[in-house]
């Protein structure tokens, strides 16, 4: 039978293996047919904005940059929403990073802990949090 | 649907963290769900009622019949008496914890 999950996120890439783990989690779960919906919050709404690509020389060695490239959760998150997945952010920690003007990663949504969230609640068989 | 939750704040006065979970408790409680919000560790400095958006939210949240608590043991290792917390948090036994935790569908740390 499926169920739902709702995974509060609250980290960024980077930082550590949170996110990558949230998003293989969710994956997991989408696979088996069940429901995903993930709330980006605290520095996890770093990963909704699209990223700004830089031209030129990135001055970064290849070994680092493959340890890098992978954390970035970007294309994996608008993957999730083309699978079924349900993602929104909370926009006030947006406005806290000084991003919430930017453009949102193909699918994921604007919104917020007190509505968006809690609305997730209504609908969600387990609710995680996954932050440090 | 989840009925009944608690929202574990570990994280000291001055982590962005401290601040989502108590505005998260806030927000479950405000939407009707059944809300614990317990402070443990280095959280439990949030209680001490400094000026600024910790204090206003516990404040309103404890004014709305929200539910605090925090652990004793964890007052005692960062020296806090009891009497220089926010009125109305309900101080318990770490060894109380476990059955407040069972009572809740889900669990979640700040």
């Amino acid at each position: 039978m499926s169920k739902c999950l709702t995974i509060m996120l609250l980290s960024g890439a980077a930082e550590n293996e949170d996110a990558m783990f949230s998003v293989q989690l969710a994956e997991a779960a989408l696979e088996k047919g069940h429901r995903v919906q993930i709330y980006l919050f605290g520095n996890g709404v770093n990963l909704s904005k699209k990223e700004f690509p830089i031209e030129g020389d990135l001055h970064i060695t290849p070994m680092l940059l493959s340890h890098i490239e992978p954390t970035k959760m970007f294309e994996r998150l608008a993957a999730l929403v083309e699978k079924g997945a349900d993602i929104c952010t909370c926009h006030t920690n947006e406005h806290a990073r000084g991003i919430e003007s930017r453009e949102y990663v193909n699918g994921t949504e604007w919104g917020d802990i007190g509505q968006s969230f809690c609305t997730y609640l209504l609908t969600t068989d387990v609710l995680v949090s996954v932050g440090h | 649907m989840i009925n009944s939750i608690c929202w574990l704040v570990t994280r000291p006065i001055g982590v962005e963290l401290s601040a989502l979970g108590i505005r998260s408790a806030w927000a479950t409680h405000q939407f009707g769900v059944d809300t614990k919000l317990v402070f443990a560790d280095e959280g439990v400095g949030c209680l001490l009622g400094a000026p600024g958006y910790h204090t206003n939210m516990l404040t309103e949240l404890m004014e709305q019949e929200g539910e605090v608590f925090c652990i004793r043991e964890s007052l005692e290792k960062c020296r806090i008496g009891q009497d220089r917390i926010l009125s109305g948090v309900q101080v318990i036994d770490a060894d109380d914890l476990p059955d407040l935790l069972e009572d809740c569908e889900t669990v979640n740390s700040f």
